[in-house]
């Protein structure tokens, strides 16, 4: 399983570093007609992401020594994040996110939450986000019997990331980020085994498409 | 995460409990009514009278919003949250005991654990996780307002000073409730610390007077009191930043008895001393907000059940009025706010701390001549809040975390602007998702007359009762029930 696991996120990282250099490089060429719109207070926008995440899901009392750690299971994930967002004001934009998360090993998950994104320097794209809400997921749980079980609960979530934005103010921006999202579901019942204080941590890399 | 000191934590409940009255008396504010109502749950405004308005605009200065405002200096602002994570770093490794050293001894390696194992619940004491916390992410948010950054731009400090100290900071796990107590918890308090302090500082002020307010207000707030010796504010001479005046300031000083009994009665219960200090900075249900926190409610009881028994902030988000202004000063006025809320609540019968941001009604209407009846409503979301388990038992940790709600409700009857008869009711609703899985239903009324006796002194009476179910997926319900009578003095200054 650690091997598995270890070559699962390598290949991941791989992934990742690649997908972040093709990003930089299109970044650096020559932007496109330029369509600048000044912001204001209520604009609408919406952003679309995607991209690659790691995803762990452990619980108390999943490993043999009845402690988070070694009974963590780890998968890799497909995300796709929909949020339409208001301006808040010249820094700031919030609304909401659907973010879903697909695995090849039965992990989905759906994440329904509120976020902030914080732009600290105006004349930057360099950004700062958050935000807090309501997470479903189906995760398989590794059992101290050594069986693999999948469970599906609903929890609270949050995320925090920080990224990048080309073109911003303009009607098409994009730029890279990367997000670090945590359920947690309570306990569940997996055949005749309650999964105590279930925690999911997913790290995201990928690139998002703002239409202001 | 595993035990955290927070010395300054008891230097500032000490300098609470003797700097109080100075607190109060800064803003020499007239003689005013008794102390604001506030629910047992929930989000609630208060109410005050009015003091003095805010001034113009300040003038630009150099880097500072005003002559009187902090230089603002953002990077600055992040290299003192890292150093304040070195400061609680070096402290655990000074003090705690040789085979605790080791989790805080951390580098790189132990770093990178930490990132990419992520997040889990921890096991610390109640006192820490609701409290130490909230008071360690305090400091991180006012390295953002020391050095001039707005409300809103220190708070994703108090999150960078959380993150930093759980990756990087020490051995232990980062901690899922730590990060949000830490980061809301240290924005309420935060915010609230720095107003207080502004309070007590008087920069128009020279000489001992002067720098005997600067110390008092640095115990309140030590992260902006050292970064104004450090840069020299604490000796100029200016106008009081207009953004720290505000509108109204009422605080009213409690000292007295409670009793707290069991089911339904007070026999045998025995009789806790306890002082109580209930500040209120602006008035939450009146007027536009200009600036978050401009109008906050802080209730803090010392003694009463434990050490410090009950803290809660709430701090008004963003309020306007509503409908139509009234047309006489007797008509009736609405008034709507976005509140923040901070609660601490530890004493022998239960336990109860969270985090909330909710929307509150209140609206006013004149009786007459001499009475007015205001009434509030409201509700919101407990982002994480902590409940003690009565059936857990686990190792160290007697309490659960979860989500929720809060809502809240009441009546006041003012004559001649004092309130002399409150009542209201308040509840929160928790869902468990770390402890035992139940979901916890707190419900409480109140019930408060005071009465004046002379000057500003008078003697009030609060009876509550507080009932709480908590349902047990895999065991029982449990019902509680705690009767409980205060009878006080009240100082209203």
């Amino acid at each position: 399983m650690g091997e598995v696991t270890m070559d699962l996120r390598m290949r991941a990282s791989r992934t990742a570093i690649a997908m972040a250099l093709g990003l930089l490089i299109l970044a650096a060429l020559p932007s496109a007609a330029q369509d600048p719109a000044q912001p204001r207070r209520g604009d609408f926008a919406l952003a679309i992401g995607f991209g690659y995440a790691a995803a762990k899901a452990d619980c108390s009392n999943c490993s043999p020594e009845g402690e988070y750690g070694s009974g963590a299971v780890y998968s890799d994930v497909a995300a796709l994040a929909v949020a339409p967002v208001w301006r808040v004001n010249s820094k700031v934009v919030a609304g909401v996110e659907l973010q879903l998360e697909t695995s090849r090993k039965e992990s989905r998950a759906v994440y329904l939450l509120g976020i902030v994104r914080f732009h600290p320097w105006e004349g930057s794209g360099f950004f700062l986000r958050g935000g807090y809400g309501l997470l479903q997921v189906k995760a398989p749980l590794n059992l101290p019997d050594g069986s693999v079980s999948t469970a599906k609960y609903r929890g609270m979530a949050l995320t925090y990331g920080a990224g990048w934005m080309f073109r911003q103010n303009n009607r098409f921006s994009w730029g890279p980020y990367g997000a670090h999202y945590v359920g947690t579901l309570g306990s569940a019942v997996i055949g005749s085994f309650e999964a105590q204080n279930i925690i999911g941590n997913t790290w995201f890399a990928g690139v998002g498409f703002v239409f202001n | 995460m595993n035990r955290r000191l927070f010395p300054a934590g008891v230097i500032l409940t000490l300098a609470i409990l003797t700097a109080a009255p100075a607190t109060a008396s800064a803003q020499e504010p007239p003689r005013a009514p008794a102390g604001p109502m506030r629910p047992i749950f929930g989000t609630l405004p208060s109410e005050s009278v009015s003091l003095t308005e805010s001034g113009p605009p300040a003038l630009q200065d150099a880097g500072r919003a005003c002559p009187g405002c902090p230089a603002r200096h953002p990077w600055y602002a992040v290299g003192e949250v890292l150093g304040i994570n070195l400061l609680y770093n070096g402290v655990n490794l000074l003090i705690k005991p040789e085979e605790e050293k080791i989790y805080f001894r951390t580098y790189p390696i132990i770093w990178w654990n930490n990132i990419s194992y992520g997040f889990e619940w921890d096991d610390n004491t109640f006192v820490v996780n609701q409290f130490g916390h909230p008071y360690q992410g305090n400091n991180y948010f006012n390295a953002g307002r020391a050095n001039g950054l707005s409300f809103w731009e220190s708070a994703p400090l108090a999150a960078l000073g959380s993150l930093t100290w759980e990756y990087l900071g020490e051995r232990h796990k980062p901690s899922l409730n730590d990060l949000v107590m830490t980061t809301m918890g240290g924005i309420s308090l935060g915010e609230m610390f720095n107003r207080t302090a502004w309070l007590i500082r008087d920069p128009r002020l020279t000489g001992r007077a002067r720098l005997t307010r600067e110390i008092i207000a640095t115990v309140f707030d030590p992260i902006t009191g050292l970064n104004r010796f450090i840069s020299g504010d604490s000796g100029k001479v200016v106008e009081k930043p207009a953004e720290y005046v505000p509108t109204s300031l009422l605080a009213a000083f409690d000292a007295g008895v409670l009793w707290q009994g069991e089911d339904t009665s007070l026999t045998g219960a025995a009789a806790d001393p306890f002082l109580q200090l209930n500040l209120g900075y602006g008035t939450i249900p009146s007027g536009r907000s200009k600036q978050p926190f401009d109008a906050f409610l802080l209730d803090l009881r010392f003694g009463g059940g434990s050490g410090i028994s009950e803290a809660t902030v709430r701090g008004r988000l963003f309020g306007r009025p509503v409908g139509d202004a009234p047309a006489t000063p007797a008509g009736p006025a609405r008034h709507l706010s976005v509140v923040m809320g901070y609660d601490y609540q530890n004493n022998s019968a239960y336990q109860f701390g969270g985090q909330s941001v909710g929307v509150a009604f209140a609206g006013t209407r004149v009786l007459s001549r001499d009475w007015t009846m205001s009434l509030s409503l409201s509700g919101g979301g407990l982002v994480l809040g902590a409940m003690d388990s009565l059936y857990y038992d686990g190792p160290d940790r007697q309490y659960d975390f979860g989500p929720g709600l809060v809502y809240a409700g009441g009546v006041v009857f003012r004559r001649k602007g004092l309130p002399l008869i409150r009542a209201s009711y308040g509840s929160v609703w928790m869902h468990t998702v770390d402890g035992a899985q139940a979901d916890h239903w707190a419900q409480g009324l109140r019930f408060d007359l005071i009465a004046p006796i002379k000057g500003r002194l008078g003697v009030g009476s609060t009876t509550e009762f507080i009932r709480r179910k908590s349902y047990y997926d895999a065991a029982d319900d449990i019902m509680q029930r705690f009767p409980r009578l205060r009878v006080y003095l009240s100082w209203v200054k």
